[in-house]
Protein backbone atom coordinates (compact mmCIF):
# COMPACT_ATOMS: atom_id res chain seq x y z
CA UNK A 1 0.00 0.00 0.00
CA UNK A 2 2.61 2.42 0.79
CA UNK A 3 4.11 2.01 -2.57
CA UNK A 4 1.33 2.75 -4.12
CA UNK A 5 0.72 5.73 -2.22
CA UNK A 6 4.25 6.96 -3.08
CA UNK A 7 3.86 6.53 -6.92
CA UNK A 8 0.27 8.00 -6.02
CA UNK A 9 1.90 11.30 -4.45
CA UNK A 10 4.60 11.16 -7.45
CA UNK A 11 2.34 11.46 -10.01
CA UNK A 12 0.59 14.60 -8.43
CA UNK A 13 3.45 16.09 -8.19
CA UNK A 14 4.13 15.39 -11.97
CA UNK A 15 0.88 16.28 -12.56
CA UNK A 16 0.94 19.77 -10.93
CA UNK A 17 4.28 20.48 -12.96
CA UNK A 18 2.30 19.89 -16.41
CA UNK A 19 0.89 23.26 -17.79
CA UNK A 20 -1.75 21.56 -19.44
CA UNK A 21 -3.44 20.82 -16.00
CA UNK A 22 -3.60 24.85 -15.16
CA UNK A 23 -4.60 25.87 -18.34
CA UNK A 24 -7.69 22.98 -18.13
CA UNK A 25 -8.07 24.86 -14.74
CA UNK A 26 -7.97 28.26 -15.96
CA UNK A 27 -10.33 27.22 -18.67
CA UNK A 28 -12.72 25.76 -16.27
CA UNK A 29 -12.85 28.93 -14.32
CA UNK A 30 -13.29 31.43 -17.20
CA UNK A 31 -16.34 29.50 -18.71
CA UNK A 32 -18.33 28.96 -14.93
CA UNK A 33 -17.78 33.14 -14.56
CA UNK A 34 -18.87 33.44 -18.19
CA UNK A 35 -22.38 31.07 -17.68
CA UNK A 36 -23.08 34.77 -15.72
CA UNK A 37 -23.39 36.34 -19.22
CA UNK A 38 -25.69 33.21 -20.31
CA UNK A 39 -28.13 33.44 -17.87
CA UNK A 40 -28.64 37.29 -18.58
CA UNK A 41 -30.17 35.91 -21.35
CA UNK A 42 -32.45 34.05 -19.33
CA UNK A 43 -33.43 36.12 -16.24
CA UNK A 44 -36.10 34.02 -15.08
CA UNK A 45 -33.93 30.97 -14.81
CA UNK A 46 -30.21 32.71 -14.10
CA UNK A 47 -29.71 29.98 -11.42
CA UNK A 48 -30.31 27.20 -13.27
CA UNK A 49 -28.60 28.30 -16.13
CA UNK A 50 -25.69 29.22 -14.14
CA UNK A 51 -25.83 25.57 -12.23
CA UNK A 52 -26.48 23.93 -15.59
CA UNK A 53 -23.00 25.47 -17.32
CA UNK A 54 -21.27 25.00 -14.37
CA UNK A 55 -21.83 21.60 -13.21
CA UNK A 56 -21.20 20.45 -16.71
CA UNK A 57 -18.33 22.74 -16.95
CA UNK A 58 -16.76 20.84 -14.32
CA UNK A 59 -17.57 16.99 -15.56
CA UNK A 60 -15.94 18.22 -19.01
CA UNK A 61 -12.88 19.31 -17.66
CA UNK A 62 -12.86 16.42 -15.19
CA UNK A 63 -12.73 14.19 -18.16
CA UNK A 64 -10.08 16.28 -19.98
CA UNK A 65 -7.67 15.96 -17.09
CA UNK A 66 -8.12 12.48 -16.32
CA UNK A 67 -7.65 11.59 -19.62
CA UNK A 68 -4.43 13.45 -20.08
CA UNK A 69 -3.09 12.96 -17.10
CA UNK A 70 -3.72 9.07 -17.86
CA UNK A 71 -1.91 9.36 -21.30
CA UNK A 72 0.42 12.07 -20.89
CA UNK A 73 1.92 9.79 -17.64
CA UNK A 74 1.34 6.50 -18.52
CA UNK A 75 2.32 6.47 -21.93
CA UNK A 76 5.03 9.30 -22.39
CA UNK A 77 6.45 7.49 -19.32
CA UNK A 78 6.32 4.37 -21.97
CA UNK A 79 7.54 6.44 -25.06
CA UNK A 80 10.46 7.95 -23.36
CA UNK A 81 11.58 4.53 -21.54
CA UNK A 82 11.59 6.82 -17.92
CA UNK A 83 9.54 3.75 -16.45
CA UNK A 84 12.33 1.48 -16.45
CA UNK A 85 13.41 3.54 -14.08
CA UNK A 86 10.81 2.66 -11.66
CA UNK A 87 10.26 -0.57 -12.49
CA UNK A 88 14.26 -1.13 -11.91
CA UNK A 89 13.12 -0.68 -7.97
CA UNK A 90 11.34 -3.05 -5.86
CA UNK A 91 7.96 -1.54 -7.11
CA UNK A 92 5.38 -4.52 -8.51
CA UNK A 93 3.95 -4.00 -11.56
CA UNK A 94 0.04 -3.35 -10.30
CA UNK A 95 1.43 -1.16 -7.73
CA UNK A 96 3.07 1.09 -11.00
CA UNK A 97 -0.42 0.90 -12.52
CA UNK A 98 -2.48 1.27 -8.99
CA UNK A 99 -0.50 3.99 -7.93
CA UNK A 100 -1.19 5.92 -10.96
CA UNK A 101 -4.44 5.51 -10.65
CA UNK A 102 -4.86 6.81 -7.63
CA UNK A 103 -2.88 9.70 -8.12
CA UNK A 104 -4.74 10.51 -11.22
CA UNK A 105 -8.34 10.38 -9.15
CA UNK A 106 -6.53 12.26 -6.49
CA UNK A 107 -5.84 14.94 -8.64
CA UNK A 108 -9.24 14.54 -10.38
CA UNK A 109 -10.95 15.10 -6.93
CA UNK A 110 -8.83 18.06 -5.92
CA UNK A 111 -9.79 19.74 -9.61
CA UNK A 112 -13.47 18.63 -9.48
CA UNK A 113 -13.39 20.46 -5.39
CA UNK A 114 -12.22 23.42 -6.39
CA UNK A 115 -14.21 24.52 -9.54
CA UNK A 116 -17.52 23.23 -7.42
CA UNK A 117 -15.95 25.80 -4.58
CA UNK A 118 -15.76 28.51 -7.66
CA UNK A 119 -19.73 27.53 -8.46
CA UNK A 120 -21.08 27.55 -5.11
CA UNK A 121 -19.79 30.90 -4.47
CA UNK A 122 -20.74 31.99 -8.05
CA UNK A 123 -24.74 30.16 -6.99
CA UNK A 124 -24.54 31.81 -3.31
CA UNK A 125 -23.87 35.08 -4.72
CA UNK A 126 -26.68 35.18 -7.19
CA UNK A 127 -29.17 34.07 -4.23
CA UNK A 128 -29.45 30.34 -4.93
CA UNK A 129 -31.16 28.22 -2.13
CA UNK A 130 -28.61 25.80 -1.66
CA UNK A 131 -29.91 22.45 -2.10
CA UNK A 132 -28.39 18.89 -1.56
CA UNK A 133 -28.62 17.53 -5.05
CA UNK A 134 -25.87 19.90 -5.97
CA UNK A 135 -23.88 17.60 -3.78
CA UNK A 136 -25.29 14.70 -5.54
CA UNK A 137 -24.43 15.79 -8.86
CA UNK A 138 -20.90 16.61 -7.63
CA UNK A 139 -20.62 13.22 -6.41
CA UNK A 140 -21.53 11.29 -9.42
CA UNK A 141 -19.33 13.53 -11.83
CA UNK A 142 -16.68 12.14 -9.62
CA UNK A 143 -18.07 8.51 -9.80
CA UNK A 144 -17.89 9.15 -13.77
CA UNK A 145 -14.31 10.24 -13.43
CA UNK A 146 -13.58 6.96 -11.35
CA UNK A 147 -14.47 4.86 -14.42
CA UNK A 148 -13.13 7.22 -16.80
CA UNK A 149 -9.84 7.24 -15.52
CA UNK A 150 -9.64 3.35 -15.56
CA UNK A 151 -10.45 3.03 -18.95
CA UNK A 152 -7.40 6.00 -19.79
CA UNK A 153 -4.89 3.91 -18.33
CA UNK A 154 -5.98 0.79 -20.12
CA UNK A 155 -6.58 2.28 -23.98
CA UNK A 156 -3.02 4.38 -22.95
CA UNK A 157 -1.55 0.72 -22.30
CA UNK A 158 -3.18 -1.14 -25.38
CA UNK A 159 -2.90 1.98 -27.98
CA UNK A 160 0.78 3.15 -29.52
CA UNK A 161 -0.28 6.19 -29.62
CA UNK A 162 -1.53 9.47 -27.31
CA UNK A 163 -3.95 10.42 -30.17
CA UNK A 164 -5.57 6.65 -30.83
CA UNK A 165 -6.01 6.11 -26.53
CA UNK A 166 -7.78 9.72 -26.40
CA UNK A 167 -10.18 8.66 -29.37
CA UNK A 168 -10.94 5.72 -27.61
CA UNK A 169 -11.42 7.26 -24.41
CA UNK A 170 -13.70 10.03 -25.81
CA UNK A 171 -15.46 7.10 -27.66
CA UNK A 172 -16.17 4.75 -24.69
CA UNK A 173 -17.39 8.05 -22.86
CA UNK A 174 -20.02 8.94 -25.42
CA UNK A 175 -20.95 5.31 -26.00
CA UNK A 176 -21.37 5.19 -22.19
CA UNK A 177 -23.97 7.99 -22.34
CA UNK A 178 -26.21 6.30 -24.87
CA UNK A 179 -26.43 2.73 -24.01
CA UNK A 180 -29.93 2.70 -23.39
CA UNK A 181 -29.98 3.51 -27.14
CA UNK A 182 -28.73 -0.15 -27.58
CA UNK A 183 -32.51 -1.69 -26.17
CA UNK A 184 -34.22 0.33 -28.92
CA UNK A 185 -31.69 -0.98 -31.29
CA UNK A 186 -32.48 -4.51 -30.17
CA UNK A 187 -36.18 -3.83 -30.44
CA UNK A 188 -35.91 -2.62 -34.06
CA UNK A 189 -33.87 -5.47 -35.37
CA UNK A 190 -36.49 -8.07 -33.74
CA UNK A 191 -39.10 -6.45 -35.61
CA UNK A 192 -36.97 -6.89 -38.68
CA UNK A 193 -36.19 -10.63 -38.01
CA UNK A 194 -32.65 -10.01 -36.33
CA UNK A 195 -32.04 -12.35 -33.18
CA UNK A 196 -28.65 -10.29 -31.59
CA UNK A 197 -30.31 -9.55 -28.51
CA UNK A 198 -27.89 -11.55 -26.53
CA UNK A 199 -24.89 -10.11 -28.53
CA UNK A 200 -26.14 -6.50 -27.85
CA UNK A 201 -26.80 -7.40 -24.00
CA UNK A 202 -23.25 -8.23 -23.88
CA UNK A 203 -22.38 -4.85 -25.13
CA UNK A 204 -24.84 -3.39 -23.30
CA UNK A 205 -23.14 -4.84 -19.97
CA UNK A 206 -19.43 -4.54 -21.02
CA UNK A 207 -19.98 -0.68 -22.02
CA UNK A 208 -19.41 1.82 -18.83
CA UNK A 209 -23.38 3.01 -18.22
CA UNK A 210 -22.82 6.85 -17.95
CA UNK A 211 -26.69 7.28 -17.91
CA UNK A 212 -27.44 6.52 -14.26
CA UNK A 213 -24.22 7.96 -13.09
CA UNK A 214 -25.81 11.73 -15.09
CA UNK A 215 -27.23 12.93 -12.29
CA UNK A 216 -27.00 16.48 -13.39
CA UNK A 217 -28.91 15.93 -16.51
CA UNK A 218 -32.05 14.65 -14.20
CA UNK A 219 -31.37 16.80 -11.11
CA UNK A 220 -34.84 18.58 -11.84
CA UNK A 221 -36.10 15.64 -10.84
CA UNK A 222 -37.53 15.95 -7.31
CA UNK A 223 -36.32 12.86 -6.09
CA UNK A 224 -33.40 11.25 -8.48
CA UNK A 225 -32.39 8.67 -6.38
CA UNK A 226 -32.91 6.98 -3.25
CA UNK A 227 -30.79 5.57 -0.31
CA UNK A 228 -29.84 2.09 -2.35
CA UNK A 229 -29.94 3.10 -5.42
CA UNK A 230 -26.94 5.66 -4.51
CA UNK A 231 -25.40 2.46 -2.93
CA UNK A 232 -25.79 0.54 -6.35
CA UNK A 233 -24.16 3.08 -8.15
CA UNK A 234 -21.21 3.67 -6.08
CA UNK A 235 -20.50 -0.14 -6.07
CA UNK A 236 -21.20 -0.34 -9.71
CA UNK A 237 -18.85 2.37 -10.17
CA UNK A 238 -16.21 0.70 -7.80
CA UNK A 239 -16.69 -2.53 -9.50
CA UNK A 240 -16.35 -1.40 -13.35
CA UNK A 241 -13.34 0.92 -12.33
CA UNK A 242 -11.74 -1.65 -10.67
CA UNK A 243 -12.37 -4.48 -13.67
CA UNK A 244 -11.15 -1.97 -16.16
CA UNK A 245 -7.51 -1.65 -13.39
CA UNK A 246 -7.14 -5.19 -13.29
CA UNK A 247 -7.01 -5.62 -17.04
CA UNK A 248 -4.58 -2.65 -16.96
CA UNK A 249 -2.80 -4.54 -14.36
CA UNK A 250 -2.95 -7.65 -16.84
CA UNK A 251 -1.49 -5.84 -20.06
CA UNK A 252 0.97 -4.13 -18.10
CA UNK A 253 2.19 -7.55 -16.45
CA UNK A 254 2.75 -8.88 -19.90
CA UNK A 255 4.71 -5.69 -21.77
CA UNK A 256 8.61 -6.07 -22.06
CA UNK A 257 10.55 -2.50 -21.79
CA UNK B 1 4.65 -31.89 -23.78
CA UNK B 2 7.33 -31.34 -21.83
CA UNK B 3 6.38 -31.10 -18.17
CA UNK B 4 7.13 -27.85 -16.19
CA UNK B 5 9.25 -28.11 -13.38
CA UNK B 6 11.46 -26.49 -10.75
CA UNK B 7 15.12 -26.53 -11.73
CA UNK B 8 18.11 -27.71 -9.43
CA UNK B 9 17.64 -24.03 -7.30
CA UNK B 10 14.04 -25.08 -6.58
CA UNK B 11 12.71 -21.76 -8.42
CA UNK B 12 9.91 -22.19 -11.57
CA UNK B 13 10.99 -20.99 -14.92
CA UNK B 14 9.92 -17.21 -15.55
CA UNK B 15 7.59 -17.90 -18.17
CA UNK B 16 5.57 -20.03 -15.61
CA UNK B 17 5.53 -17.54 -13.11
CA UNK B 18 4.37 -15.22 -15.53
CA UNK B 19 1.53 -17.95 -16.86
CA UNK B 20 0.22 -18.12 -13.08
CA UNK B 21 0.31 -14.17 -12.47
CA UNK B 22 -1.71 -14.02 -15.47
CA UNK B 23 -4.49 -17.19 -14.46
CA UNK B 24 -4.68 -15.32 -10.97
CA UNK B 25 -5.53 -11.96 -12.89
CA UNK B 26 -8.12 -13.71 -14.85
CA UNK B 27 -9.96 -15.64 -12.07
CA UNK B 28 -9.65 -11.85 -9.97
CA UNK B 29 -11.47 -9.99 -13.20
CA UNK B 30 -14.11 -12.83 -14.16
CA UNK B 31 -15.95 -12.53 -10.07
CA UNK B 32 -15.64 -8.57 -10.31
CA UNK B 33 -16.82 -8.59 -13.98
CA UNK B 34 -20.03 -10.34 -12.39
CA UNK B 35 -20.07 -8.33 -9.53
CA UNK B 36 -19.96 -5.20 -12.05
CA UNK B 37 -22.73 -6.62 -14.12
CA UNK B 38 -24.71 -7.49 -11.26
CA UNK B 39 -24.62 -4.04 -9.69
CA UNK B 40 -25.30 -2.46 -12.80
CA UNK B 41 -28.34 -4.13 -13.05
CA UNK B 42 -29.50 -3.65 -9.73
CA UNK B 43 -29.28 -0.12 -10.48
CA UNK B 44 -31.59 -0.84 -13.62
CA UNK B 45 -33.80 -2.25 -11.72
CA UNK B 46 -34.20 0.80 -9.33
CA UNK B 47 -33.98 3.48 -12.10
CA UNK B 48 -37.27 5.52 -11.98
CA UNK B 49 -36.10 8.76 -13.79
CA UNK B 50 -36.81 9.05 -17.17
CA UNK B 51 -35.25 10.83 -20.24
CA UNK B 52 -36.70 10.85 -23.64
CA UNK B 53 -34.30 8.82 -26.15
CA UNK B 54 -32.28 11.03 -28.73
CA UNK B 55 -34.73 8.89 -31.53
CA UNK B 56 -37.58 10.00 -30.08
CA UNK B 57 -36.12 13.56 -29.43
CA UNK B 58 -35.18 14.44 -33.08
CA UNK B 59 -32.97 17.54 -32.11
CA UNK B 60 -32.93 20.12 -34.38
CA UNK B 61 -29.44 21.42 -33.64
CA UNK B 62 -26.19 19.63 -33.92
CA UNK B 63 -25.58 20.96 -30.60
CA UNK B 64 -28.52 19.71 -28.87
CA UNK B 65 -27.07 16.32 -30.69
CA UNK B 66 -24.00 16.22 -29.38
CA UNK B 67 -25.27 17.98 -25.74
CA UNK B 68 -27.32 14.65 -25.00
CA UNK B 69 -24.14 12.53 -26.73
CA UNK B 70 -21.68 13.87 -24.03
CA UNK B 71 -24.18 13.70 -21.13
CA UNK B 72 -25.44 17.36 -21.05
CA UNK B 73 -28.83 17.37 -22.03
CA UNK B 74 -29.81 19.73 -18.97
CA UNK B 75 -27.45 22.15 -20.47
CA UNK B 76 -28.35 21.75 -24.07
CA UNK B 77 -31.95 22.14 -23.22
CA UNK B 78 -30.95 25.70 -21.73
CA UNK B 79 -29.26 26.62 -25.30
CA UNK B 80 -32.30 25.60 -26.18
CA UNK B 81 -34.50 27.40 -23.81
CA UNK B 82 -32.32 30.88 -24.31
CA UNK B 83 -33.11 30.23 -28.33
CA UNK B 84 -36.65 30.41 -27.42
CA UNK B 85 -36.79 33.67 -25.47
CA UNK B 86 -34.87 35.20 -28.36
CA UNK B 87 -37.27 33.85 -30.91
CA UNK B 88 -40.13 34.84 -28.74
CA UNK B 89 -38.34 37.87 -27.80
CA UNK B 90 -37.95 39.31 -31.36
CA UNK B 91 -40.61 41.10 -33.26
CA UNK B 92 -42.25 39.38 -36.50
CA UNK B 93 -42.61 42.58 -38.60
CA UNK B 94 -43.01 40.93 -41.81
CA UNK B 95 -45.29 38.00 -40.79
CA UNK B 96 -47.54 40.97 -38.92
CA UNK B 97 -47.21 42.79 -42.21
CA UNK B 98 -48.67 40.22 -44.03
CA UNK B 99 -51.06 38.86 -41.55
CA UNK B 100 -53.09 42.43 -40.41
CA UNK B 101 -51.69 44.29 -42.95
CA UNK B 102 -50.15 46.82 -40.15
CA UNK B 103 -47.18 46.87 -37.80
CA UNK B 104 -48.28 45.08 -34.26
CA UNK B 105 -45.81 43.96 -31.84
CA UNK B 106 -47.21 40.70 -31.31
CA UNK B 107 -46.50 37.78 -33.87
CA UNK B 108 -47.93 34.51 -34.75
CA UNK B 109 -44.71 32.38 -33.47
CA UNK B 110 -45.56 29.45 -35.44
CA UNK B 111 -42.76 27.22 -34.23
CA UNK B 112 -43.48 28.32 -30.62
CA UNK B 113 -44.79 25.06 -29.65
CA UNK B 114 -42.09 22.87 -31.74
CA UNK B 115 -39.21 25.13 -30.48
CA UNK B 116 -41.15 24.20 -25.95
CA UNK B 117 -41.43 20.63 -26.76
CA UNK B 118 -37.68 20.60 -27.72
CA UNK B 119 -36.73 22.09 -24.50
CA UNK B 120 -38.50 20.02 -22.48
CA UNK B 121 -37.69 16.97 -24.16
CA UNK B 122 -34.23 17.60 -23.47
CA UNK B 123 -35.13 18.05 -20.02
CA UNK B 124 -38.64 16.79 -19.31
CA UNK B 125 -38.16 18.09 -15.70
CA UNK B 126 -37.69 21.96 -16.69
CA UNK B 127 -41.31 22.71 -15.63
CA UNK B 128 -40.96 26.92 -15.80
CA UNK B 129 -40.96 25.67 -19.56
CA UNK B 130 -43.98 24.35 -19.71
CA UNK B 131 -45.66 26.87 -17.27
CA UNK B 132 -44.22 29.83 -19.61
CA UNK B 133 -44.75 27.92 -23.15
CA UNK B 134 -48.58 27.14 -22.21
CA UNK B 135 -49.35 30.59 -21.14
CA UNK B 136 -47.66 32.20 -23.80
CA UNK B 137 -49.69 30.17 -26.57
CA UNK B 138 -52.88 30.13 -24.51
CA UNK B 139 -53.15 33.51 -23.19
CA UNK B 140 -51.32 35.37 -25.79
CA UNK B 141 -51.82 33.18 -29.25
CA UNK B 142 -55.36 31.89 -27.95
CA UNK B 143 -53.94 28.72 -29.39
CA UNK B 144 -55.43 26.43 -26.54
CA UNK B 145 -55.10 23.16 -28.17
CA UNK B 146 -51.31 23.45 -28.52
CA UNK B 147 -51.04 24.97 -25.01
CA UNK B 148 -52.82 22.02 -23.56
CA UNK B 149 -50.91 19.38 -25.80
CA UNK B 150 -47.80 21.08 -24.06
CA UNK B 151 -49.06 21.37 -20.50
CA UNK B 152 -50.21 17.87 -21.37
CA UNK B 153 -46.74 16.28 -21.72
CA UNK B 154 -46.11 18.33 -18.62
CA UNK B 155 -48.01 16.07 -16.60
CA UNK B 156 -47.40 13.32 -18.59
CA UNK B 157 -43.31 13.34 -17.13
CA UNK B 158 -44.17 15.20 -13.71
CA UNK B 159 -47.51 13.31 -12.83
CA UNK B 160 -46.93 15.37 -9.37
CA UNK B 161 -46.33 18.79 -10.54
CA UNK B 162 -49.83 20.08 -9.97
CA UNK B 163 -49.63 23.47 -11.37
CA UNK B 164 -50.04 22.15 -14.88
CA UNK B 165 -53.52 20.96 -13.99
CA UNK B 166 -54.11 23.93 -12.57
CA UNK B 167 -53.18 26.19 -15.74
CA UNK B 168 -55.20 23.77 -17.81
CA UNK B 169 -58.22 24.18 -16.16
CA UNK B 170 -57.51 27.96 -16.48
CA UNK B 171 -57.20 27.73 -20.24
CA UNK B 172 -60.30 25.11 -20.76
CA UNK B 173 -62.23 27.72 -19.01
CA UNK B 174 -60.61 31.00 -20.76
CA UNK B 175 -61.44 29.21 -23.98
CA UNK B 176 -64.95 28.54 -23.41
CA UNK B 177 -65.09 32.52 -21.63
CA UNK B 178 -65.83 31.34 -18.23
CA UNK B 179 -64.00 34.15 -16.21
CA UNK B 180 -65.45 33.87 -13.32
CA UNK B 181 -63.89 30.66 -13.34
CA UNK B 182 -60.71 31.45 -14.64
CA UNK B 183 -59.83 33.73 -12.00
CA UNK B 184 -59.98 32.15 -9.20
CA UNK B 185 -57.72 29.51 -10.50
CA UNK B 186 -55.02 32.27 -11.96
CA UNK B 187 -55.27 33.71 -8.33
CA UNK B 188 -53.86 30.90 -7.19
CA UNK B 189 -51.48 30.65 -9.67
CA UNK B 190 -49.91 33.91 -9.50
CA UNK B 191 -49.24 33.43 -5.89
CA UNK B 192 -45.81 31.24 -6.47
CA UNK B 193 -42.61 32.39 -7.26
CA UNK B 194 -42.89 29.98 -10.65
CA UNK B 195 -45.36 31.87 -12.64
CA UNK B 196 -44.74 33.21 -14.92
CA UNK B 197 -45.04 37.07 -16.39
CA UNK B 198 -47.76 36.06 -19.19
CA UNK B 199 -49.98 34.65 -16.54
CA UNK B 200 -49.91 37.88 -14.36
CA UNK B 201 -50.44 40.09 -17.24
CA UNK B 202 -53.69 37.76 -18.54
CA UNK B 203 -55.14 38.29 -14.99
CA UNK B 204 -54.60 42.09 -15.03
CA UNK B 205 -55.96 41.89 -17.89
CA UNK B 206 -59.16 40.63 -16.68
CA UNK B 207 -59.40 42.65 -13.87
CA UNK B 208 -59.26 45.84 -15.99
CA UNK B 209 -61.83 44.28 -18.37
CA UNK B 210 -64.32 43.50 -15.13
CA UNK B 211 -63.47 47.16 -14.04
CA UNK B 212 -61.38 45.93 -10.81
CA UNK B 213 -59.35 48.53 -11.33
CA UNK B 214 -57.63 48.16 -7.77
CA UNK B 215 -56.99 44.14 -8.08
CA UNK B 216 -55.29 44.99 -11.83
CA UNK B 217 -53.09 47.50 -10.48
CA UNK B 218 -52.18 45.38 -7.39
CA UNK B 219 -50.48 42.89 -10.01
CA UNK B 220 -49.12 45.65 -12.27
CA UNK B 221 -47.27 46.87 -9.32
CA UNK B 222 -45.89 43.66 -8.37
CA UNK B 223 -44.98 43.07 -11.74
CA UNK B 224 -42.86 46.54 -11.64
CA UNK B 225 -41.32 45.46 -8.18
CA UNK B 226 -40.22 41.69 -9.12
CA UNK B 227 -39.50 41.44 -13.04
CA UNK B 228 -36.29 41.18 -14.23
CA UNK B 229 -37.66 41.30 -18.41
CA UNK B 230 -37.12 45.19 -19.07
CA UNK B 231 -40.35 45.30 -21.30
CA UNK B 232 -42.82 43.88 -18.75
CA UNK B 233 -41.48 46.89 -16.17
CA UNK B 234 -41.67 49.47 -19.06
CA UNK B 235 -45.33 48.27 -20.27
CA UNK B 236 -46.49 47.94 -15.97
CA UNK B 237 -45.14 51.35 -15.78
CA UNK B 238 -47.20 53.18 -18.18
CA UNK B 239 -50.46 50.84 -17.78
CA UNK B 240 -50.69 51.83 -14.38
CA UNK B 241 -49.76 55.45 -15.11
CA UNK B 242 -53.11 54.98 -17.26
CA UNK B 243 -55.05 52.71 -14.78
CA UNK B 244 -53.96 55.43 -11.78
CA UNK B 245 -55.83 57.91 -13.83
CA UNK B 246 -58.73 55.53 -13.98
CA UNK B 247 -59.04 54.02 -10.65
Amino acid sequence: MRKIFAIGEYTIKENIRHKIFYTILLFAFVIIVSSLLFSMLSPEEETRVILDIGLGTIEIFAFLSAIFAAVGLVLGEMENKSISLILARPVRRFEYIWGRYVGILSISLFNILLMSSALFILLFIKGWRFDFRFLLAVTFIFLKVIIISALAILFSLISTSAISSISATFFLWVLGHVTDHLKYLNYVLLQKGVKITIFLKAIYYLLPNFQYLNVKDYIGYQNPLGGTTIFWQLAYSLAYASVATWLSVLVFSRKEF
Amino acid sequence: MPCVSPDSSGQLPYSMIEMRRGIFLFFLILPLLGLSIFTQHQVEKRFKVFLPSIVEMKPSSFIYFWGSLLGLRRLSSDLAWIRLLQYYGTLEREEEHIHHGEYCDRGEYENLLPMCQEVVRLDPYFHYAYLFGGGSLAFNHQRYDEAIELLREGIKNNPKFWKFRLYIAAIVFTRTKEYDKVVPLLEEAIRYRDCPEVVKIFLANIYKAKGEYGKAIVIWENILATSRNEWARATAQSLLQKMEILH
